[in-house]
């Protein structure tokens, strides 16, 4: 998330963003959630963004770099449509969060029945090759991430980078916690010996 | 006390701490620019009927065609000797029938976007203009989506990820001709 683009906003309600002690006296994305959602696109422009660096690594986590870009713009699209139904109950960057993750998993459902006949699906992590690119040099966690199976994958990155529960990945994933945790273990063992260059 | 992060270890735990959230490479604001207008303002849910019976009916054709092209199990996507599991997907051969498929998604987006045409008198002009400014965006989206995916012909995500992008003009040009209706 980067702070660049909220200043046009900040000077267009000429009013600061904190006080000189750097305690916020404004919501920013309460204004703009509240401004967008009586159809201010320029508002909802601000909205995406503030928030779009976090919601597409997620998507490029959660999927792969190149689906990375259309699950974005579903993800806003679908947040622009159901702007109404956000009571503000939770920060807009939560509720942004979780309805990305819905989209990522509902097109991985699809794509999964879709290319039944090309994909090879959630396999064991421990039967599939994790080399490094290069032997002998180490692997970043992002390349590390990107080659783990699919399950294993989500479960990582849900719980490991984004703090989520194995119950509450269990039940968005539909999965049973004991299989979360299981998916978690083998995850952080591929990626140790990823990272390690074994 | 959570026994799960004491599990991590300090290697993958700095790792993870090093993780940085990066912005996309390109610009993804016109394309979503160009649905949200098309939207209208949110939480006001549109009925959305086929306005057209051909455009609609051209619609379904392709959409079926490129569900079928896709789930294809006789398609060549498999290399001689060697289990589907074991494919990878780059290593994927397009079934046949998806340049078809594709051809008739063309053939409806034509269809509609003459019909929108001939009813765009309809449209107030300043929203006329912002229609005209998401579709060129949208046109713009589905030329490098089709760059991409003649760059890798083999590529079964390159050429979802254009018939997606065709598709997403397909659901703004409905909602321009749904607009027109209501005029």
């Amino acid at each position: 998330m980067t702070g660049e683009p909220v200043k046009p906003f900040v000077n267009a309600l000429s009013m600061p963003m904190t006080t000189p002690l750097g305690t916020p006296v404004v919501n920013v994305d309460a204004v703009l959630v509240r401004r967008a959602s009586q159809g201010d696109e320029r508002a909802f422009e601000m909205l995406y963004r503030r928030h779009v660096a976090r919601i597409h690594t997620l998507m490029r986590r959660m999927a792969d770099l190149d689906a990375a870009d259309e699950l974005t713009q579903d993800v806003f699209v679908r947040a622009w449509s159901r702007l109404g139904s956000f009571r503000g109950d939770s920060a807009f960057g939560t509720w942004l969060h979780r309805l990305a993750v819905n989209v990522a998993l509902t097109r991985q459902r699809a794509e999964r029945t879709e290319r039944g006949w090309i994909d090879d699906g959630d396999g064991d992590v421990a039967e599939r090759p994790v080399r490094p690119v290069h032997p002998g040099i180490r692997m970043d966690l992002e390349a590390a991430m990107a080659k783990l199976p699919e399950g294993a994958r989500q479960v990582f990155v849900l719980h490991d980078v984004e703090g989520w529960t194995h119950e509450e990945i269990a039940e968005r994933l539909g999965l049973v916690a004991g299989t979360s945790k299981s998916q978690l273990s083998r995850a952080r063992a591929a990626l140790r010996r990823m990272l390690d260059g074994h | 006390m959570d026994t799960d992060r004491d599990d991590l270890g300090p290697e993958l735990g700095d790792a993870i701490s090093t993780l940085r959230d990066r912005e996309p490479e390109q610009d993804l604001w016109p394309t979503i620019e160009a649905a949200v207008a098309a939207e209208g303002r949110p939480g006001f849910i549109q009925v959305r009927r086929p306005v057209l019976i051909a455009a609609g009916l051209a619609l379904i054709a392709a959409s079926v065609a490129i569900t079928v092209a896709l789930r294809d199990p006789a398609a060549p996507a498999v290399v001689a000797g060697v289990p589907p599991a074991a494919v990878a997907p780059a290593a994927a051969v397009l079934p046949a029938g998806f340049d078809a498929a594709t051809v008739s998604l063309e053939r409806a987006i034509e269809q509609l976007e003459a019909s929108v045409a001939m009813e765009s008198s309809l449209i107030d002009p300043e929203t006329r203009s912002r229609i005209d400014q998401s579709l060129a965006a949208l046109n713009g989206a589905i030329a490098d989506a089709r760059t991409r995916a003649d760059a890798a012909p083999r590529d079964v995500g390159a050429a979802r990820y254009l018939t997606r992008t065709m598709q997403r003009k397909l659901n703004v040009l409905q909602s321009v001709a749904s607009m027109t209706r209501r005029s």
